[in-house]
Formats: C-alpha cells, structure tokens, sequence
C-alpha cells in the first residue's frame, strides 16, 4: 500500500510541472500584457514607458521566458507566491487567510450533497421505473440544469427578502455560536451542493442497479433478510466505489462553483479573492488562486484513488 | 432504457436510423427537449419580428415595471429596458456561445483523439499527457485563469471554453479509434490503398459520431452555463450589450424591488441548458444504448 502511494505522487511531478507551466503562463506568455493591463485598471498612474519598463523589471518580465519560468518555479518551492499587485501582500498570506471559509463551505456543501443524492439514488434504483424514479430523473436533470447564481440569487430572495429567517449574506463565527455559523451556512453550501446532489444521484442509480442485479444480493433476498438490510448492507455497500470516485471528479466543480456561490454571498474565501483579483487585474493573485484550487482538486484526487485501492481488496495496487 | 425492450417484431426490417429514431420519439422527454430548443433559438433568430423594442432602448420614466405590464410584457429593468427584447436578443449571445465552443473543442479533440489512437507511439503518449493535464485543473477555475490573463469579452469566453472542453473528445474519439482500427472494415480499406488521413476521416471519424453527437449537445448545455457565469462574474459580456447572465448580474442591485428581474432572466437559462440535457440524455439512449446513462 506504501509503495503504491509513493508511486502516485511521483507520478505527480511532472504533473505538476506541466500545472505550474500553465499557471505561470497565465501571466508570462499569453497575449495581452500584464503590466499595461494592471496599469489601465488604476486610473491615478499615467502608463508612461518609463514606469511600463520599471514594472516590467519588478515582475522580471524583462528576462528570458525560460529564465521567468526557472524562477517562477524557484519560488514556488519555497513557498513564495509573489505579491499581489494591489495590496501589496504576499498572495499565500492572502489565500491562507481565506482558505478556511473556503474549506467550511465546500464541506457543507460535500455533505448536503450526499445526504440528498445517496437516498435519492437508492430509492430510485429500488423502485426502477416506478413514478418516484421519473421524479427523480426529471429533478435531477432540473439540477444540473440550474445555474447555481440562479438558485442563490431565488434562495436569497425568498428566504432573506421575503421570510427574513437567513442573513442575506457573509459568514458566522464561532464566538457567536455554532448557531450563528449555521444560520450563515446554510443558504451557501446548498446552492453549492445541490448541482453535485443532482449529478450523485445519478450516479448513485445507475451503481445501484447494477449491484442489484448481481447474485449475492439474490442470495441475501432468497436467505430472506429484510429488504433494508438487503439495500443499504448488502447493495450500497458495494455500490459505493463508483460513487466515490464520481465524487474526486465532482470536488472539481465544486470548486469552481465556489467561485461563484462566494461572489453571491460575500462570502470571505478564496473564489471571491480570485474573482476580485480578476476584475482588479491582480494577475499574481489570480495565479495563486488557480494554483491553489487545482492542487486541492489534485489532491483530493490522490486521496479518492487511494481510499478507492484501500476498500476494494480487488484493485491491485503494486 | 424500458423502451428498449419494447422493440416490436418488426425490429428486423426497419434500418439502423430507423430504429434510432423510434427510440428517440419513445423517449419523451428529449422531444420535450428538442421542442424547447426549438422555440427558443427559432425566436433569438427572429428575434426582429417578435420584438417590439430596442434592446438597448431606455426609457427613464418606466424603470422597474413589473411582468405583465402594457407594452413589456416581462417588464421592463432598471434603465427602462424591455426585458423581453433583451432577453431575446441575449439569447443570440448565449446560444452562440454554446454553437461555437462546441465547434473549437469537438474539432480539436476530434483531430488529436484519432491521430492519438490511429499512430499510437510517442504521438499518442503527448497527446494523452496533455489531456491529463487539462483534466488536472478544476475545468471553471482554469477558465478564470486565462480570462484573467486575456481580458473579458464574449469572443474571449467563446475561445477559452473551447479550448479548455477539448480532451474530453480526444479521449472518446481515441479510445474508440483504438477499437475501430482492429476491425476488417479498415483492414480493406488499407489493402485498398488507402491514405492513413483517408481511413481517419472517412472510415474511423464517421463511426464515432453517435457518441460525439451526445458529447456535443451535453457540451452545448454546459458550455452555455459556464458563459453564463462568466458573464454573471462580470468576465463575459460586457453591459450594455443583452446577455443572460450579465442581466442576472445587473438585476442583483434591484432584488428587493423587481424580483422579476432575477427569476426571468435564470428561467431562461435554466430552460436552455435543461432542453440540451434532455435532448442529449434521449440521444444516448437512441444512439448509444451502450454509454451508461450516469
């Protein structure tokens, strides 16, 4: 099991050079030049070729592409993800300060989407082409459907304008009580899970049905154990791998609604810091918060894989 | 998949196409998709006759006006703006989008995937490592990333998604050259003396296009959200020009007083996207009974 855990992260570094490439050329290669575009933004410089060039050298982008990425890559080693070319603070403080919002959110929202999704599924596949089964598709074709700005800006409208029960915005704290973090929680983490519920119970269905249909659960029917038993023991058990990994795959979207579902609800975490710095031309920002994101994707990737080897004892993994 | 086993005595003498056919029609709720596709880009195409305003008109005095009202039957916006015009002549953006970024990516996984899979080798390795690595980042937040870099604008919108929604293509199209090469069919053109370029595009290309017909139009669904949200994060259209999700964003300020503004705009898209899904969920079944329908 060690071996093969190694072997999955090195199999990540050139991965994650071919990440940390595109990343840096977010800024260095790509057409349109970063410094008259952070220039153009703020109206009290007059971009003058003298403070163009000055710029230019403060960002080392006066040197040689394979010199800019060497030392791009140097620092990203150490940690070092530049500066942010608005407020002056180092982009990792920025992104460590907000990561924990970020990371409350995606978990909530991980959670409402399987304490939906999974039941759903179950109940779908159970009772294959009944009503409830078409219910199910068509509710989760509406949820992948819906756009997720949508469903906050309608969640916001009738629960914070109309009802007045949820805050309109931002984020609770822990000094005001568990109450208070909830209370704020709530209507986020929702409009972020219920696409992925929507996708999961899919998923959950179509595994579900073909467990169902395998011998052991006849078995378990003809021994004449209850049905419950049969479904959530015997089924869902073995169901469960494909869900999993359908799961690594989803957290991806997830992380890029949160983008979104942050921008609605003020919410202070990282896709609101990277969409702030793209409307304010921060582009070192912009590259940290991309780094970030798909490192944690990649990461929870790995961590799926090898919790996927450590449950099936028939995935071989050396 | 029930309809499945319905297929009556006749299965014998109706062709190929046919019987697709008679599994798509079965299927209701894709012809409910392919209805709401239909009349919703048939209006943006005429978008000039089925709309009495300008789009861009304003009209100061009539801000805000609620759904129903004489004249603007969805109202009118913060600028006095006919919302139906707008939304209609939104659409021609949105809908565009979702033509277009198909275009880019299926062209281009199309090409990289049966090149990959026909010559196998270090061009299969490249172009597989590559894919992987798209598949690395979270596919939105890379999108940001080089809107960020490019500058927002609906052609930016159209190109990034384009060329970040690719390898998704290029995986299914290699795997299925992988398969589609062993079989005698393209045996015999090659003794004929086909050209390697020949076999790719006329014998191997031609049988993958039931699943690339189901990929294009789920493509089309989520590629017309995703622009949405660009757009709604202010990275896409830019106002004054009508887009869906740029509307969304503008209404935001006006919640309070003009819900109308929030729930019309949302419905429109939510109705785009949930006609392609349905559409492309009764192709799979009609075209490919094989693809499991997670």
């Amino acid at each position: 099991m060690s071996r093969y855990i190694l072997r999955r992260l090195l199999a990540m570094v050139p991965l994650l050079l071919g990440i940390s490439f595109i990343v840096f050329s977010l800024l260095n290669i790509l057409p349109g030049d970063p410094v008259s575009i952070m220039l153009s933004s703020n109206p009290h410089i007059t971009p003058d070729a003298e403070t163009i060039a000055q710029l230019k050298a403060q960002y080392g982008l006066d040197k040689p592409l394979m010199t800019q990425y060497l030392i791009f890559l140097g620092n990203l080693l150490k940690g070092d993800l530049g500066t942010s070319m608005y407020t002056q603070q180092p982009v990792l403080t920025a992104i460590a300060e907000r990561m924990p919002a970020t990371i409350q959110l995606a978990l909530a929202a991980l959670v409402i989407s399987i304490v939906i999704a999974i039941p759903v599924g179950v109940i779908s596949a159970v009772r294959q082409y009944s009503w409830i089964d078409h219910l199910c598709l068509i509710g989760a074709l509406i949820g992948v459907s819906m756009p997720s700005f949508w469903l906050g800006l309608l969640l916001m409208l009738g629960f914070s304008l109309k009802l007045r029960w949820l805050p309109l915005s931002g984020m609770g704290y822990l000094y005001n009580g568990l109450g208070d973090v909830l209370h704020h929680l709530i209507m986020p983490a929702f409009t972020l899970g219920f696409g992925m519920a929507a996708l999961l119970a899919r998923v959950t269905r179509s595994s579900m049905l073909e467990v169902l249909g395998q011998d052991y659960i006849r078995t378990a029917q003809a021994k004449g154990l209850p049905e419950r038993t049969v479904v959530y023991r015997h089924a869902l058990r073995n169901a469960f791998i494909p869900i999993l990994t359908v799961l690594g795959v989803q957290f991806g979207y997830l992380l890029g609604g949160s983008v979104i579902v942050e921008t609605i609800f003020s919410w202070p975490g990282i896709g609101r810091l990277a969409v702030n710095s793209i409307l304010n031309r921060d582009l070192p920002v912009v590259q940290g918060t991309v780094l970030v994101f798909t490192l944690i994707f990649i990461l929870t990737n790995l961590l799926v894989d090898i919790l996927y080897a450590a449950i099936d004892p028939r995935i071989q993994y050396d | 998949m029930a309809q499945t086993q319905l297929a009556g005595p006749t299965e014998h003498s109706v062709s190929r196409s046919n019987r697709a056919w008679q599994q798509f029609r079965r299927n209701r709720l894709a012809i409910v998709g392919l209805v709401i596709i239909l009349v919703l880009w048939g209006t943006t195409l005429l978008a000039d006759y089925v709309t009495r305003h300008d789009p861009y008109e304003m009209d100061l005095e009539n801000p805000l006006l609620p759904v129903g009202s004489p004249g603007h039957w969805l109202g009118t916006d913060n600028f006095g703006r006919d919302v139906f015009s707008r939304i209609v002549w939104g659409g021609r953006a949105s809908l565009s989008v979702g033509i277009v970024v198909v275009g880019i990516s299926a062209t281009i996984g199309l090409v990289l995937g049966v090149i990959s899979g026909y010559y196998g080798g270090w061009v299969d390795i490249l172009v597989m490592r590559i894919t992987d690595l798209f598949f690395a980042f979270p596919f939105f937040i890379l999108a940001i990333g080089v809107i960020a870099a490019l500058g927002p604008s609906l052609r930016n919108v159209m190109l990034v998604l384009g060329l970040v929604t690719w390898p998704e293509y290029a995986r299914m199209v290699r795997a299925k050259t992988l398969a589609l090469k062993e079989e005698a069919f393209v045996e015999s053109a090659r003794a004929a003396g086909a050209t390697d370029i020949r076999i790719m595009f006329y014998h191997v290309l031609p049988n993958c296009l039931g699943p690339v017909i189901v990929m294009a139009t789920l493509g089309m669904a989520n590629a017309i959200l995703a622009a949405a949200g660009l757009s709604f994060l202010g990275m896409g259209v830019q106002p004054p020009e009508p887009e869906w999700g740029s509307m969304l964003n503008e209404a935001r300020m006006y919640m309070r007083t003009a819900p109308h503004l929030i729930i019309v705009p949302g419905l429109v898209i939510m109705l785009a996207v949930l006609g392609l899904n349905f559409l492309g969920d009764g192709l799979r079944d009609a075209l490919d009974p094989k693809m499991p329908t997670a």
